[in-house]
């Protein structure tokens, strides 16, 4: 059984599958538990969300709505149905950490995940005594856990899967071809594939490729920036603080409409297409609209380096891809860089010097531009042929490691070798404490996290979209109280049948004694129902006032109807017959409760096949 | 027991009458039928309303249909008056005291009409009538139609089914009740629904690409182009400048044909083998046109999904004459409508049977042709035995 990663999670799966083995079951991530496209795949699959109805509930928290597409919603059901032999998390580490504790949790779990700084996350390190197969996609952090003291083997190795069959050099003719078709010919075009986010070095980049190009003006040098140019790093602003010209630099336009590709400089965004007839249907690559793989291969094929400076990262894609193409890949030598970087690699080490992420304290790379001028003017000045013979090296080093097939055996190896292993399926709800009183003086974030930690027992830090919503809305005028107030009334809600609620208020005060409850929280039908058992209640008890408990929507079905004292919002803490009507120490709040409900909509306990029949009239 | 049994006994107490604080609502209307549907789970969603409508509307044209309920029940063609969403419970009691009949689902309206001493035909599938069943009013005014449950098996009890339970009334069943209740004379006894496929409800115009004129009524439709009937490319071309097409194919379609209409394209469907090559599907999907690929569901679909992992295979279901129960007792009584229509030569047939054999439609029912392209689309079918004598007339009732 998988869990999340994409392009990893299909790569490895459809090679378990081909091997005929396995009988598979897919948690796949975000997508809804019995969603359309799911039910192509060759093996089951079910989604990590929940119904329509579930999520609703969820809206105002985008920290919940995260985890849910993580699957913490549904994990436990689908363990508990599915009795899978083997579990494979791969995902990231804090959405996987907290299952260990899973009364379901055995030595036949395996966590596959990405952990790309240093210091290594913290949760990481501590479930390290509870997971037998712990791998992490990059070296580094094996390194690094060595380091630390902990035995050979607590965190082992095992790359991410690539497809390699969508990547690879074309013919000297094709990519002369391809060149002239976007109007180039011998530049020297240095590219980056890569998603506009601050985690790539894009002004490192730039300042890197302007030394580059000043120490070469002979090289007509370009650099080509396969990304979107409006989210991230403004590069148009990059471009022009580096003295660099527009037409240094060259990126790839889409048209979402025809589908078609086009290189060129920087000219805006919605712009006509030149290929069909759409008006404003082409913009940069970008998550939305952007390049096949079939294009983006060749638009690798229109690069003589690839160059990819970041701070850090679990397993960078597009430098693997750059390599199947046979492009010597300068890389930051830092997290998983570090592994792509070295000789046999066929990559070439970008230098680098550390920062401290503010907020998480993480060590980041800030790669030196001096150093992306350095390995750019090497590669710029080795013979083609050399070049080359590395670009091979390159592509066999992916081949060798990272290819589908490669980690898709070692993970049936480590399948293979688990012992059969009995499950255990129950599963605990850790009640949330909606009393908790978070520390005052504490900074934005932190109250935040402790909101979570503490009041709806959830485990998340200062980097969670949820935290800096909250941490927003305070920045921009919302008051702690009302954040608070939020968190608690969940906590109540999630809690419903732990939490007694106080009820005085609702009651009148000089009524003692002489109360009872009717309680029937739903439906319309039922609601009207049991109007008809109201006259013979206060026949039978005239003195007392009834109260009647449902749903609001029903309460217009209550309008003056003269044996009902008060109408109240219906809760699930008066279901316990023993409360409402108070036990040992306990006062109570009604002498009698009726809850016909949980005879009928509670628990089932009338239906009989309709054959039962009742020895008294009930008829009045 | 009833439900308000079980509720008065836990009470300890007795039933008497309900109460509504009834509001005003202004509806002119002498006759009307209050109907109420579900929308909470699919299970109380039946999908042939307005095949019961028809059939009423034959007999009982003066009497109107008011839909009541809330704004996400369901929708049903046919009915007069959509009260859904326009009123208040209060509203409802009153729209209900002043009905003639109600027909619809387990519901609160069902238990206001029985309140108001009003006729009653409702349907009772995933649980039994006798647990909720109208409580008071006179006994002989309440038709309660269930699900045959021996047939069928017991009751869900559950708001959603796969295989919902409710549509396995049949619609002159209702009807007959409704005209029965307000002693209106018929003979629907004589009508007997044999098979009703599960797309029978979805309206669907197939178009075969051969060189005859093209109806308007496909104008800026959508329609299922059947090149795997009769692979005539070429015809795109046309059909294209007037409908949105789903084409329909076991072949490659040219890509720079699919290019120049792609506008109008609105998916296609690939029934695809071993020799489909993976870099035409690319192309086509490039082209931005939906793509969904089909194979037989048999011993080989493994493999090719696989092979066509990344475009995702569904299995392709073949209905045959055993899919319809009783197929073995056809005869020149048993009739069939359809909401799926197929153009040829400018003609309309109601099957892909009908227009092998070069049979043109002409009315709302059609006979039976009992070969194995007809019992394939028989999920698209009403088949019904109509021993009416004067069933003609029927045919050209109202239908939607």
């Amino acid at each position: 059984m998988f869990t999340g990663f994409g392009k990893n999670a299909k790569n490895v799966l459809r090679h378990l599958y081909k091997t005929g083995k396995y009988n598979i079951i897919e948690f796949a991530n975000s997508k809804t538990k019995n969603a359309e496209d799911l039910k192509t795949l060759p093996w089951q699959a079910f989604g990590t969300l929940p119904e329509q109805g579930k999520l609703q509930a969820l809206a105002s928290d985008q920290t919940k709505i995260r985890m849910a597409s993580y699957g913490v919603m549904e994990i436990d059901e689908l363990i508990k149905e599915a009795k899978p032999d083997f579990y494979i998390g791969t995902e990231d580490i804090w959405a996987l950490s907290p299952l260990v504790d899973k009364k379901w949790w055995n030595d036949n779990c395996m966590i596959w995940t990405t952990l790309d700084s240093l210091p290594i996350f913290p949760d990481a390190i501590k479930i390290i005594p509870k997971v037998k197969h712990y791998y992490a996609w990059s070296s580094f952090v094996e390194k690094e856990i060595k380091r630390l003291g902990h035995p050979e083997g607590s965190i082992r190795t095992l790359r991410g899967a690539t497809e390699t069959s969508c990547f690879f050099r074309l013919k000297d003719e094709e990519r002369k071809l391809l060149r002239k078709e976007f109007g180039l010919s011998d530049e020297f075009i240095v590219g980056f594939v890569f998603r506009n986010q601050l985690r790539k070095s894009v002004p490192n980049l730039m300042q890197g490729f302007k030394l580059f190009k000043d120490k070469n003006p002979k090289l007509k040098a370009k650099l080509l920036l396969h990304t979107h140019w409006s989210e991230g790093w403004d590069i148009q602003r990059l471009i022009k603080d580096n003295g660099l010209e527009n037409s240094d630099v060259l990126t790839t336009y889409f048209c979402k409409k025809c589908k078609q590709y086009e290189i060129k400089s920087f000219c805006g965004q919605k712009i006509a297409c030149r290929f069909c007839d759409g008006k404003d249907t082409v913009e940069t690559t970008n998550i939305h609209n952007g390049v096949s793989e079939d294009q983006l291969n060749e638009v690798y094929n229109l690069m003589d380096v690839y160059c990819h400076p970041f701070t850090s990262g679990g397993q960078e894609i597009p430098v693997t891809e750059a390599k199947l193409t046979e492009l010597i890949t300068l890389v930051t030598n830092y997290s998983c860089g570090e592994d792509f970087c070295t000789e046999e690699s066929g990559g070439m080490p970008l230098s680098w010097k550390p920062y401290f992420e503010p907020g998480t304290n993480f060590i980041k790379a800030t790669t030196l531009p001096e150093s992306i001028a350095d390995k750019l003017e090497r590669v710029a000045s080795t013979p083609l042929s050399k070049r080359n013979e590395m670009g091979k090296k390159a592509r066999q080093f992916v081949l060798d490691n990272l290819s589908a097939e490669v980690i898709g055996k070692q993970i049936e190896k480590i399948i293979d070798n688990a012992p059969k292993i009995e499950w255990n399926h129950s599963c605990s709800f850790e009640p949330r404490n909606p009393n908790h009183q978070p520390i005052e003086s504490a900074n934005d974030t932190d109250w935040v996290v402790d909101l979570y930690k503490n009041i709806l027992k959830m485990n998340v830090d200062s980097e969670d979209s949820g935290v800096k919503g909250w941490v927003n809305q305070i920045k921009n005028g919302g008051s702690r109280e009302s954040v608070l107030n939020y968190f608690r009334q969940t906590a109540i809600k999630e809690n419903q049948e732990n939490t007694r609620v106080e009820l005085s208020d609702l009651l009148d005060k000089d009524d003692k004694g002489r109360r009872i409850l009717f309680a029937i929280p739903q439906s319309a039908g039922d609601v009207f129902l049991c109007t008809s058992l109201l006259p013979s209640i206060k026949k039978t008890y005239p003195n007392y006032n009834i109260y009647f408990a449902t749903k609001p929507e029903f309460f217009e079905i209550l309008d003056c109807n003269p044996h009902i004292h008060k109408r109240i919002v219906f809760s699930p803490f008066m279901e316990n017959l023993l409360t409402m009507e108070g036990h040992a120490g306990g006062e109570g709040y009604f002498d009698i409760a009726f809850l016909p409900h949980i005879g009928t909509q509670k628990v089932f306990d009338y239906q009989h096949n309709g054959k039962d029949i009742i020895q008294f009239d009930t008829k009045a | 027991m009833h439900i308000l049994d079980r509720y008065a006994l836990s009470c300890g107490v007795k039933i008497d009458q309900p109460f509504i604080n009834p509001h005003y609502y202004p509806v002119t209307l002498d006759k009307y039928v209050v109907f109420q549907t579900s929308g909470k789970g699919n299970s109380r969603q039946y999908d042939y309303w307005h095949k019961a409508f028809s059939f009423i509307k034959e007999y009982a044209p003066d009497y109107k249909i008011v839909h009541v309920g809330i704004p996400s029940d369901q929708s049903v063609y046919g009915v007069d008056i959509d009260l859904r969403g326009k009123t208040s419970i209060n509203h409802l009691a009153y729209i209900i005291k002043n009905c003639s009949i109600y027909l619809g689902v387990d519901s609160l309206s069902v238990h206001l009409a029985s309140a108001n001493n009003k006729k009653i035909v409702a349907l009772y599938s995933y649980c039994y009538a006798q647990n909720c069943s109208p409580v008071w009013g006179d006994r002989k005014d309440h038709t309660l139609i269930e699900v045959d449950w021996e047939k069928y098996g017991k009751p869900s009890f559950s708001l959603q089914e796969d295989d919902k339970k409710i549509n396995k009334i049949n619609p002159e069943l209702i009807a007959k009740a409704v005209l029965d209740q307000l002693q209106i004379p018929n003979d629907l006894d004589k009508v007997q629904t044999v098979h009703i496929g599960k797309s029978f409800h979805n309206p669907t115009i197939e178009v075969i690409p051969d060189d005859g004129p093209i109806p308007v009524l496909i104008k800026e439709k959508v329609c299922n182009v059947r090149l795997d009937y009769l692979f005539n490319e070429k015809k795109l071309l046309q059909l294209a400048s007037i409908s949105f097409l789903n084409i329909i194919s076991n072949k490659p379609v040219d890509l720079g044909l699919l290019n120049t209409i792609k506008a109008k394209v609105s998916g296609m469907t690939l029934i695809v083998d071993a020799s489909f090559d993976i870099n035409y599907l690319k192309a086509v999907k490039n082209l931005g046109i939906k793509l969904t690929l089909t194979a037989p569901n048999n011993d080989g679909w493994g493999k090719l999904a696989e092979k066509f992992f990344d475009f995702g295979l569904e299995k392709e279901q073949v209905a045959t004459k055993d899919s319809v129960k009783d197929s073995d007792k056809v005869n020149q009584q048993w009739i069939f409508s359809s909401e799926k229509i197929i153009i040829s030569n400018g003609k309309i047939f109601s099957s892909k049977a009908s227009w092998k054999n070069n049979q043109a439609k002409l009315d709302k029912y059609s006979k039976v042709i009992d070969c194995p392209d007809f019992w394939e689309e028989s999920e698209h079918f009403h088949i019904l035995k109509d021993e009416r004598p004067n069933w003609n007339s029927a045919k050209n009732s109202f239908s939607p």
